[in-house]
């Protein structure tokens, strides 16, 4: 259970970094929020390394 | 792996070299597109099958052909082109760390240090990439891991979300943009022009050493076939592919907004284009490569001096790493120095090529130094030294540009290291 969190989290701060930057090229999302989603993108991938994973 | 190898800190200086340098859009699609394929093919029929038949590194072989002593003067080249290599990625997240300073960034004309405050920030991401190279390599790895699929993104993102300041709003306006601003076949001033023929080129040399100059002989020998060589694919269409056009879509931004300016600093750009997540993808892409890079460079040092402490040699290593990244030179010709770099080393891999394959067809003896018990080959020793003479030479002489030597080059290796041994190993067999 915690091992498919701490997945979904990554798949989340993957997901905020690139999908994002699409709305951002359509019109649908201001340039400066991007760059705030794909910080919060960076946390959310990188956050969970410093939990091991459970074998 | 290759993916994660592949997208380091000088991918946000590649990508903005071509545009300087004056590439038009097709040439640089097409010359990218062809110029992978060969590299990967490269590594595919050149290095994977010696690699996974022999099953040693690359240092080993070279001991059974040239013997200790030439391997030694090998180790010590290719330790100096790795701190030059990590120095240009120290200068790379330099660039980044220096954002919230203000740092007065170098030019494209630059050469030497500019300011004080850029040697002291150099200094100081030289030093925390040193003392954690020096702590070993486990760590380093695990983080760049972690990281490469997220950089890769950033890449992307940062260059998906700048494309309307350009003027592109729909995927269809992209050619004609990608034509009339970013890769505009004008070149910067004092850069010289780039064709399709020197990014095709440039491409596949870029990691000469690591391929046609067997280098990854000492990763493919833990593959279960040859063919793992094409896994080289995603390193190359991933990180030499869409992260050098990313960064050079970047650049054509910053070029855009500053008036063509000169200043060449990658921090800032991709700070630009996606805020925190873009500086913390310089810093940590340039990082990533930069400690392992200095970690193998200490490693080659240590094969010289044996009885030195592992820390030890990293650290002097890393300090002439540090002393290197202060000059802007090493980024503002980092595809010069790239193409040195391959062209330096490769002779040694035509040498294994042709020792391993030819050699035993011809009935002559392959493995010469061991069998010698040969601490010098100097067959070897000519190969490498005059096929760089006569690289020079065509260079000098015919104004042939370095990324375009390697390839004659390869034949001159092929062609001394042949007739020296036919002739050497007939009148003493």
């Amino acid at each position: 259970m915690k091992n498919l969190l701490i997945l979904s989290i990554k798949a989340a701060g993957l997901a905020l970094t690139l999908l994002p930057a699409f709305l951002v090229f359509t019109g649908h999302l201001a340039f400066d929020t991007n760059k705030k989603l794909m910080l919060l993108g960076f946390i959310l991938w990188f956050g969970p390394a410093f939990f091991k994973p459970r074998r | 792996m290759y993916a994660g190898e592949h997208t380091a800190g000088t991918e946000f200086v590649i990508g903005p070299l071509f545009v300087a340098h004056g590439v038009t859009a097709i040439d640089l699609i097409g010359g990218l597109f062809f110029g992978n394929v060969l590299a990967v093919l490269s590594w595919a029929f050149l290095t994977g099958p010696i690699a996974v038949r022999e099953r040693i590194t690359l240092y080993f072989k070279l001991e059974k052909i040239c013997g200790k002593n030439l391997t030694l003067v090998y180790n010590l080249v290719n330790a100096l082109m790795f701190c030059f290599l990590a120095g240009s990625m120290i200068s790379v997240s330099a660039t980044a760390v220096g954002i919230p300073f203000n740092l007065p960034m170098a030019k494209l004309t630059d050469w030497l240090p500019t300011s004080f405050s850029w040697v002291i920030t150099v200094f100081a991401v030289g030093a925390v990439t040193t003392v954690v190279a020096t702590l070993g390599y486990n760590q380093v790895s695990k983080v760049a891991n972690i990281a490469a699929p997220w950089m890769i993104l950033v890449f992307l993102a940062a260059a998906i979300a700048v494309l309307p300041e350009l003027g592109v709003t729909r995927v269809s306006d992209f050619w004609e943009v990608a034509n009339a601003k970013i890769w505009t076949g004008t070149p910067l001033e004092g850069q010289s022009k780039f064709t399709f023929w020197h990014v095709l080129f440039f491409a596949w040399f870029c990691n000469m050493a690591m391929h046609i100059g067997m280098a990854d002989m000492s990763v493919l020998r833990y593959a279960k076939s040859w063919k793992s060589g094409f896994t080289s694919a995603g390193g190359m269409f991933v990180g030499h592919y869409f992260a050098w056009l990313a960064s050079g879509i970047l650049y054509a931004v910053f070029l855009q907004k500053s008036q063509s300016s000169l200043e060449f600093a990658p921090g800032p750009i991709a700070y630009y284009a996606a805020g925190f997540a873009g500086a913390a993808c310089v810093i940590i892409a340039g990082w990533t490569t930069a400690n392992p890079t200095i970690y193998r460079a200490g490693l080659a040092v240590q094969a010289v001096l044996p009885n030195s402490k592992t820390w030890k040699v990293t650290l002097i290593v890393g300090l002439v790493t540090t002393l290197a990244a202060c000059f802007p030179a090493l980024v503002m010709r980092l595809l010069d120095f790239v193409a040195l770099y391959g062209l330096l080393l490769m002779p040694m891999g035509a040498i294994i090529f042709i020792d391993f394959w030819v050699f035993p067809k011809l009935g002559i003896q392959s493995n010469l130094a061991e069998l010698r018990q040969w601490k010098w080959n100097w067959t070897a020793a000519l190969t490498w030294f005059l096929t760089l003479g006569v690289c020079v030479f065509i260079n000098q002489r015919f104004g042939v540009e370095i990324f375009f030597l390697g390839l004659p080059g390869w034949f001159v290796a092929v062609f001394i290291y042949l007739g020296s041994n036919l002739i050497f190993q007939k009148k003493h067999a």
